[in-house]
């Protein structure tokens, strides 16, 4: 297995030869409804992309399929090697690896800020009180929360309870974090904390695929900017090209549209 | 009727004294019963609650036709059923026995749509988020979904609670000698209205401080909500 | 199993007990509405009371109410059948039955339009007062409809104890369905009738269950796994 292996990952550069996590011509369909029409999408270790795109487009639930919280219809989600849509895999052995920050949080609210980040520590990883306590420390001090660390989720502001969220989801040092509209839920003066901090775990090097409406942030510090429409990948690329000579009629409309 | 008449009709010093022993084994025995029923029948109906939260359409509709079956029917009629019907089938159960084992069913029936409820309450977000970071189902369930879902199914948990206790008085049917019995038998003998007095105060005893305590309960959360 | 399906289910004794079953039907029938419309009215009054801005009514009420949640319907009872008569006060089992099981009722169905009434907004009987209506008319058209209908779920399953607890009154010799079915038996040495008798009582009270899970139940939250 060439799971939580260090050496490896500090290896892993954006330019490595394989991808850390590979959606092949996903399907999937609620009814006779469909959401995701033959998706293709490669995500390299280390790298920062952001799916942008009207809603209904289906980017949530793409990305809902990453780590099966939602089960596709056809295709396969290759992370780290495996086929996720394998009946063989075990999701909880994988889900461990793949964090994942939702729009609305999500933070337990019977248990601290503390216990919210020790909880997956504790039971998934198996480390003893003490280890769990001191990582998610570390992990709440990486999202300025470390003073926080002791209130109740339901005291907190949301970009605070987001903040924890991320927290929550790095502490079990994952492959990829998975963002669902992390911003969208905020006062927007709240916003600029959230994305300060996933723009540090940018520069800290971890492999973030964002879901998001928040174009100045895709631009600044995407490494790659992907836009969906009607269910499939219209158009991809680095943010400067995407953003200012997009090659397709219908990003040019969405993004002059967001712009205003 | 004059109010010393009323006094030693229903208040007779000798009779207190002759039949309070009786009131007190009887109070032992409800309490018994009570702490059995309420362990048995909880922890069934909790069991219940996560198992149909597992959501296989086969196995809810047992639990649903459980649920809905002890809590439709009266219990006196299984009470009746299995004290007296099955020895002519051939398997004697105590009266104690038959009285544990039906209330414990109907108790986990109301605890089960109880806790059920309280799960249900618990938004999705929840489920997801423990899933998403590698849990599996019985640890979300455990650490996540019942710690907030038991919180909100308390209030009619421990009404539930109350009212079972209070139905093992139909033990008095089938010769259970709780207090009820007792205090019937007691009165029986006696000829006297002073025991059934005493089985009265007894129940009152036991319920009137927790039937204040949760209408406080009440009160509280109300407050907490508004 | 054959043993098991003899006592239980035999069909013919069923068959001879059945015009026995129909009487004791009757009078729970009867006993069943009697008790339910008298809590349902004695519960509405207990309700105000409780809610009642006078001191001197509202506390001996709510003292009133706990006393008589707190003390086993069948207790009430027992006493009521077999106290009473002491103090030169002999009832019939029928009324012995109607009186205990209405002080009971009338108990919890108070804290059930209590819960209701205190659930609709001062703002309601604000504004209707302020259109001109009377305190009653304010409280017949606007307050207690939408007291009920708030615990209308509340209301139903309420209803349902009482038709099971109907089944106590067996034990004053009342002849009520359970009560035939338990003579049925003791004459056949057969509880097929108890059968019978608890079949009828799932038919009458199986659709008010499931009512009352429909009413409760909202969106489904809990995601398939």
């Amino acid at each position: 297995m060439s799971a939580a292996n260090p050496a490896q990952r500090a290896a892993a550069s954006p330019q490595a030869p394989y991808p850390i996590l590979e959606l092949i011509k996903l399907h999937k369909r609620f009814g006779d409804h469909v959401v995701l029409e033959a998706v293709d999408l490669r995500i390299e270790p280390g790298e920062l992309v952001c799916v942008i795109g009207p809603s209904g487009s289906g980017k949530s639930t793409m990305l809902r399929l990453c780590n099966q919280l939602e089960r596709a219809c056809g295709g396969q989600v290759i992370f780290d090697g495996q086929d996720l849509t394998s009946s063989l895999v075990s999701i909880d052995r994988v889900r461990r690896q793949i964090g994942m920050v939702f729009q609305q949080f999500n933070l337990y609210p019977h248990l601290r800020a503390l216990g919210n980040v020790t909880l997956a520590l504790k039971r998934v990883a198996g480390l003893p009180r003490r280890e769990a306590q001191a990582v998610a420390l570390d992990a709440l001090e990486r999202v300025g929360m470390r003073e926080h660390a002791n209130a109740w989720p339901s005291t907190l502001s949301g970009g605070q309870q987001q903040r924890v969220a991320i927290a929550r989801a790095i502490a079990m040092s994952p492959k990829i974090v998975l963002f669902d509209e992390p911003t969208s839920a905020l006062d927007p003066t709240l916003v600029g904390s959230v994305l300060a901090v996933m723009r540090r775990l940018r520069e800290e090097g971890m492999t973030m695929l964002v879901v998001t409406h928040e174009m100045q942030f895709a631009r600044a510090v995407a490494d790659r900017v992907v836009f969906m429409a009607d269910g499939k990948v219209i158009e991809q690329g680095p943010p400067e090209q995407l953003f200012t000579s997009p090659r397709d009629p219908r990003t040019a409309a969405f993004i002059s549209g967001e712009s205003n | 009727m004059s109010i010393d008449r009323f006094f030693t009709t229903f208040f007779d010093p000798a009779m207190i004294a002759r039949y309070w022993p009786m009131i007190i084994e009887g109070m032992a025995l409800t309490a018994l019963l009570a702490v059995a029923i309420i362990v048995c029948g909880g922890v069934l109906g909790l069991l219940l609650a996560c198992l149909r939260s597992r959501r296989w359409p086969a196995i809810n509709f047992f639990i649903v036709l459980f649920a809905d079956f002890w809590r439709a029917l009266p219990p006196l009629v299984p009470i009746l059923l299995l004290y007296f019907g099955l020895p002519n089938a051939g398997l004697e159960l105590s009266a104690f026995t038959v009285l544990w084992l039906t209330l414990s069913l109907v108790l986990a029936a109301f605890v089960e749509e109880a806790c059920w409820a309280g799960i249900r309450a618990i938004r999705p977000g929840q489920w997801e988020a423990a899933r998403s970071s590698g849990m599996g189902f019985v640890q979300t369930l455990c650490w996540v979904i019942l710690p907030q879902a038991l919180r909100i199914a308390l209030p009619s948990l421990t009404n539930r609670a109350i009212a079972i206790t209070k139905m093992t008085a139909l033990g008095t049917v089938i010769g259970v000698p709780e207090i009820l019995n007792q205090a019937s038998s007691a009165q029986s003998f006696s000829g006297s209205a002073t025991p059934l007095t005493l089985g009265a105060l007894a129940y009152l005893a036991i319920f009137l401080p927790l039937v204040v305590l949760s209408r406080w309960a009440e009160s509280r959360l109300a407050w907490k909500r508004g | 199993m054959e043993a098991l399906r003899a006592q239980f289910f035999d069909l013919e004794i069923i068959v001879q007990a059945w015009p026995l079953l129909l009487q004791g039907l009757w009078i729970t029938l009867t006993l069943s509405v009697v008790v339910v419309t008298l809590g349902l009215s004695l519960g509405l009054l207990v309700a105000l009371a409780s809610l009642s801005e006078r001191r001197w009514l509202r506390w001996p009420t709510l003292a009133l109410v706990d006393l008589f949640r707190a003390l086993p319907p069948l207790v009430l009872l027992i006493f009521v059948y077999a106290g009473l008569p002491f103090a030169g006060l002999q009832l019939s089992p029928f009324l012995a039955v109607v009186l205990a099981f209405a002080l009971n009722n009338a108990a919890y169905y108070g804290e059930v339009y209590r819960a209701g009434l205190l659930a609709v907004p001062p703002g309601q009987s604000e504004s209707a007062r302020a259109s001109g209506m009377s305190a009653l008319q304010t409280l017949l058209w606007v307050v207690l409809p939408q007291a009920v209908r708030k615990v209308t779920p509340d209301l139903l399953s309420n209803t349902v104890e009482v038709i099971k607890l109907t089944s106590l009154a067996s034990v004053v010799s009342l002849a009520d369905l359970l009560y035939r079915a338990e003579m049925a038996r003791s004459l056949t040495y057969n509880s097929s009738p108890i059968v019978a008798a608890g079949v009828i009582y799932l038919l009458m009270l199986w659709p008010l269950v499931r009512l009352i899970s429909l009413f409760e139940r909202g969106d489904s939250q809990v995601p398939r796994h």
